[in-house]
């Protein structure tokens, strides 16, 4: 190593933190008394002689980017850095930070083969009103719409793109492209699996429908298989969201006597049933559009008369009990002075932040202006909205130059919060 | 004042020996503890050469906390504290970096173990691939070059 590298590298290290009202540091100095220190001509130290856990100690420190190079080195690191134990522990590290995600993706008319979407992130916590991002992948697609959910599942992000579902984790860049067929996608914390539900008709639509279910286990190596979900007839209609095990989406369920209803489907992550929740109609009411979100830990709906238009009350259906069908409802009305300098007049709820407040955003960015870029964190029960500026997004003609948001068009954009930095790698059979 | 600090002599696996004062040696849990079990004057540290002992001991004098009841103590801030850390981990090669982690490991000194590991982790950092990190630490790789080559596209992704 060179001088000038030893001066690049410096370390993040705080020292040991000193109460300096009941302590002082002494200066001591040691003395030699016999012999001297001898500079042994011995053969240097090597990092890899260091025992097991002090290795592990040292590349606990890394960033992810970091080791994705590391485990390029040698084999050994390699199997470390791969270890259930070190991928374990790294994530319950960055479990203690998560981070909210932002994907822009670039002109939405763009030719399918100039689209690109871009993941940013920044740390969740941060209670500061504005702030700059951390890029952290591109993806060569552009997302699908404003409205379908991008979601943060264990470490990697579900996301709509024009063709389909794409999995991705952005620490580590491996992606999943999932075919067109995929509508909805799910993690099971108990067994730590990724699963991909397909639903679609089997032969066609007359009367009650016959639905075929197909699960894909990402990174098992059994493929696409057909299961038995449900006899029950259904149909779904909307995107879905997973919380804590179950993917639930709405759509109507139909009776034996071939009358259909509003319901939300559960899908078990884990055991691949569907059950089913009685909802009221507004919950399903704009069919694909109709939006589900986390509230609480508890399933909750958005309905507006004229889906996400900006500065109308919406209605909050939260589910009370599954049990028991049970769904409560009340009024929101989100303060107009918040979107005081933003010209998009749609706006998009992405689910609620650790402090509970729904996330809303600009349903697109629009290239035709330069403008500040917010996200409005609206807070139920004291209809008070805080916006959190992220700068460096269209706010400068550099961005849009930098990130080919050129040519005059808008683009879409999705937000995942809770996202935990993860290392893992699924085997890749798709 | 002098006198009444307690002595503890170190002696190093090559027989270079330290004399330093009893507070010096309680910055190591494991120190701490032989002290307290045997009150002999020497100690023979076998796992420690004179090399690094002497960057340990150097290490816990500028660490080591008292608390004042007057006297001529001098005072060092946070600040002031790390940037001698800085200084002390940059006059370093990542040789006597990794046995430092051994002997604090050893000693049982966690603020120097950190401080060393993240030495460590930040020349890895800095380094832009995987070529810069092998040069850098030295590390031979055992992969053959089919087989570097799969694990580098391992996550290049899987477009149609």
């Amino acid at each position: 190593m060179t001088r000038d590298e030893k001066e690049r590298f410096s370390s993040n290290q705080d020292p040991e933190p000193l109460d300096l009202k009941k302590a002082k540091v002494t200066r001591l100095q040691a003395r030699k008394l016999l012999g001297k220190v001898e500079e042994k001509d011995t053969t240097p130290s090597e990092l890899d002689s260091l025992h097991y856990d002090l290795k592990m100690a040292i590349i606990t420190r890394l960033p992810a980017k970091s080791l994705m190079n590391f485990r390029c080195v040698s084999k050994m690191w390699c199997s470390f850095v791969r270890s259930q134990e070190f991928v374990d522990s790294f994530f319950a590290v960055s479990a203690t930070q998560p981070r909210f995600i932002v994907c822009f993706s670039n002109g939405i008319f763009r030719k399918p083969e100039e689209r690109l979407t871009f993941v940013l992130s920044f740390p969740e916590g941060s209670s500061s009103s504005s702030l700059v991002p951390r890029f952290e992948m591109a993806l060569p697609v552009g997302l699908r719409g404003s409205q379908e959910y991008c979601a943060s599942l264990h470490g990697f992000l579900s996301l709509y793109f024009d063709n389909g579902l794409m999995v991705c984790n952005p620490s580590t860049e491996q992606v999943f492209n999932l075919p067109t067929t995929t509508q909805f996608m799910g993690y099971d914390p108990i067994g730590g699996q990724y699963k991909a539900l397909s639903v679609h008709l089997r032969g066609p639509s007359s009367g009650r429908p016959h639905l075929l279910h197909k699960v894909f286990t990402l990174g098992g190596c059994q493929g696409w298989r057909d299961i038995e979900a449900t006899p029950v007839p259904y149909i779904p209609v909307s995107a879905g969201v997973c919380i804590n095990g179950v993917v639930y989406y709405g759509g109507y369920k139909y009776n034996s006597t071939g009358v259909k209803n509003p319901a939300v489907m559960c899908f078990d992550v884990r055991s691949e049933k569907v059950s089913f929740i009685q909802a009221p109609l507004d919950v399903v009411f704009h069919g694909k559009d109709s939006i589900f979100l986390e509230y609480n830990g508890k399933l909750a709906s958005v309905f507006m008369k004229l889906p996400h238009a900006r500065s109308i009350p919406f209605d909050l259906w939260i589910l009370e009990d599954a049990e028991k069908h049970e769904w409560s409802k009340q009024t929101c009305v989100f303060p107009s002075d918040a979107w005081e300098s933003v010209s998009c007049h749609g706006m998009s709820f992405q689910g609620t932040n650790i402090a509970g407040e729904i996330i809303i955003v600009p349903s697109v960015v629009t290239s035709i202006k330069v403008e500040p870029f917010y996200i409005f964190y609206y807070k139920v029960r004291t209809n008070n909205v805080r916006r959190v500026r992220l700068l460096g997004i269209g706010d400068s003609e550099e961005f849009q130059r930098s990130y080919g948001f050129v040519d005059q068009y808008e683009c879409f954009v999705n937000v995942a919060p809770h996202h935990v930095d993860s290392i893992a790698f699924l085997k890749n059979h798709v | 004042m002098e006198n009444e600090k307690k002595m503890i002599t170190l002696k190093s696996s090559d027989d270079v020996t330290f004399e330093v004062e009893e507070a010096v040696v309680l910055e190591s849990q494991f120190l701490s503890h032989l002290v307290q079990d045997c009150p002999a004057p020497e100690h023979k540290i076998k796992e420690v050469t004179g090399k690094i002992l002497s960057k340990v001991v150097e290490y816990c004098e500028k660490h080591v906390v008292v608390v004042v009841d007057g006297g001529d103590s001098s005072s060092s801030s946070g600040d002031d504290l790390k940037k001698w850390d800085d200084k002390f981990i940059k006059e370093m090669d990542l040789s006597t970096v990794y046995d430092l982690i051994a002997a604090a490991n050893y000693l049982n000194i966690q603020a120097l173990l950190d401080l060393m590991c993240q030495r460590v982790a930040d020349v890895i950092t800095a380094c832009k691939d995987h070529k810069e990190i092998r040069e850098t630490l030295g590390i031979v790789s055992d992969y053959t070059a089919e087989e570097e080559a799969e694990v580098l596209k391992e996550n290049e992704w899987a477009f149609d």
